[in-house]
């Protein structure tokens, strides 16, 4: 393991580049290894999703993205071309990190939470809104039963599971 | 007195020969009403295509319906025109939805990486650009509940099975009562929803084999 990279599974604050941004909004982000990290679609290169961009790596050290360089489409080839036809390309990034001050998981709860709150779009379960089996639910129920699940961790990893429904282990 | 085949009189007694004429009259008017006439294009007009040919999205429809016009059929001019027109919004509709991203594939090593409210309806709002800020979208072919729950959500979770709603209200009035107004009814529940290519699909799928079996009648006699 290499001490000055982050380790993985990582959890990752990154900037509000969507189609109707907001200054100061952040946006979750769950890398699952080094691979994931390292690569990144065109999309989110040309807006700059990953500046500034904060991860906490689950040795419990934060890391800050200065810069970021395109290293070009990656992959095999079937996969490249594969993904070329759905648009959806692979690039290789090369990112210098900066280590910051590490956050307590009492900050990381409460600034996940903040960004849950503030990104209804991204954990919206539509279906239950509409009520297409169990009456409809309020979306911001939804919410907070999510910002509960992630307030009751007690570990980065149980924060990451409770809010992706992943099952890293404690 | 019957004559030989070239119209002359026979040199020799045929006594069958009347007999035989008669025979061989009928057979000919027989054939003749059995086989089909030949096609009734006047002078001018482009001809109507084969059944086959009706088949071909814009092709089929777009001959048939400048055969129509310039035989003056205005009202099947204006419906193949139309069939053509639907066929051209459909090759429209694919073509951009492929340009876009037709389907969504993974990126990460995730337990459930088509989750749909964790990594799918994010990128459809963002890379995809598909769904705009609150706006809900539904599974419109195949349900995230009921039945739809044996289907994989790599096959469901795509872009072609979602449509986006106008608001959570004609979402939710799609399947059940949402806070107090009444389901949809079936017309409604096709309108709203339904994509609008799907709609046009299934219009083609109906008129063009519709078109070629006109053009196929319209060819007897």
């Amino acid at each position: 393991m290499n001490p000055n990279a982050p380790s993985f599974p990582a959890l990752a604050f990154r900037r509000d580049v969507g189609r109707e941004p907001v200054p100061g909004r952040e946006r979750l982000a769950l890398f699952f290894n080094e691979e994931d990290f390292a690569t990144s679609t065109m999309w989110g290169i040309e807006r700059g999703e990953r500046l500034g961009m904060e991860l906490a790596d689950s040795d419990g050290r934060c890391w800050r993205v200065l810069s970021v360089v395109d290293l070009g489409v990656v992959g095999s080839f079937w996969e490249r071309v594969l993904r070329f036809l759905l648009r959806q390309s692979l690039h290789g990034l090369d990112q210098e990190l900066v280590e910051i001050e590490p956050l307590t998981l009492d900050q990381l709860k409460a600034r996940a939470c903040a960004s849950i709150q503030a990104n209804p779009d991204d954990w919206r379960d539509d279906e239950a809104i509409a009520g297409e089996v169990d009456p409809p639910r309020e979306e911001q129920d939804l919410l907070d039963e999510l910002k509960a699940k992630a307030m009751a961790a007690q570990t980065l990893h149980q924060l990451m599971n409770a809010i992706y429904e992943e099952e890293f282990p404690d | 007195m019957a004559k030989s085949p070239g119209g002359e009189p026979r040199s020799v007694p045929d006594p069958a020969g009347e007999d035989y004429d008669e025979i061989i009259r009928g057979e000919q008017a027989r054939r003749r009403r059995a086989e089909p006439a030949a096609p009734r294009s006047p002078p001018g007009s482009v001809g109507h295509p084969g059944f086959v040919e009706s088949l071909i999205p814009v092709w089929g429809s777009g001959r048939e319906a400048v055969a129509d016009f310039q035989e003056g059929d205005y009202p099947g001019a204006a419906l193949n025109g139309a069939l053509a027109a639907s066929d051209l919004f459909l090759a429209e509709s694919i073509a951009k939805g492929v340009s876009k991203g037709a389907f969504y594939t993974v990126k990460s090593v995730s337990k459930k990486p088509y989750d749909w409210d964790r990594y799918v309806r994010p990128w459809l709002g963002g890379d995809r650009g598909m769904l705009a800020a609150r706006q809900h979208g539904h599974h419109w072919a195949i349900p995230q509940n009921g039945w739809g729950k044996r289907v994989p959500d790599r096959i469901k979770n795509q872009p072609w099975n979602i449509k986006p709603m106008s608001s959570p209200e004609v979402h939710g009035r799609l399947t059940n009562s949402y806070k107090g107004k009444p389901r949809f009814n079936a017309v409604e529940r096709y309108v709203y929803g339904t994509p609008t290519w799907s709609k046009v699909g299934v219009g083609a799928a109906v008129g063009h084999p519709v078109g070629a079996a006109k053009a196929e009648m319209e060819k007897r006699p």
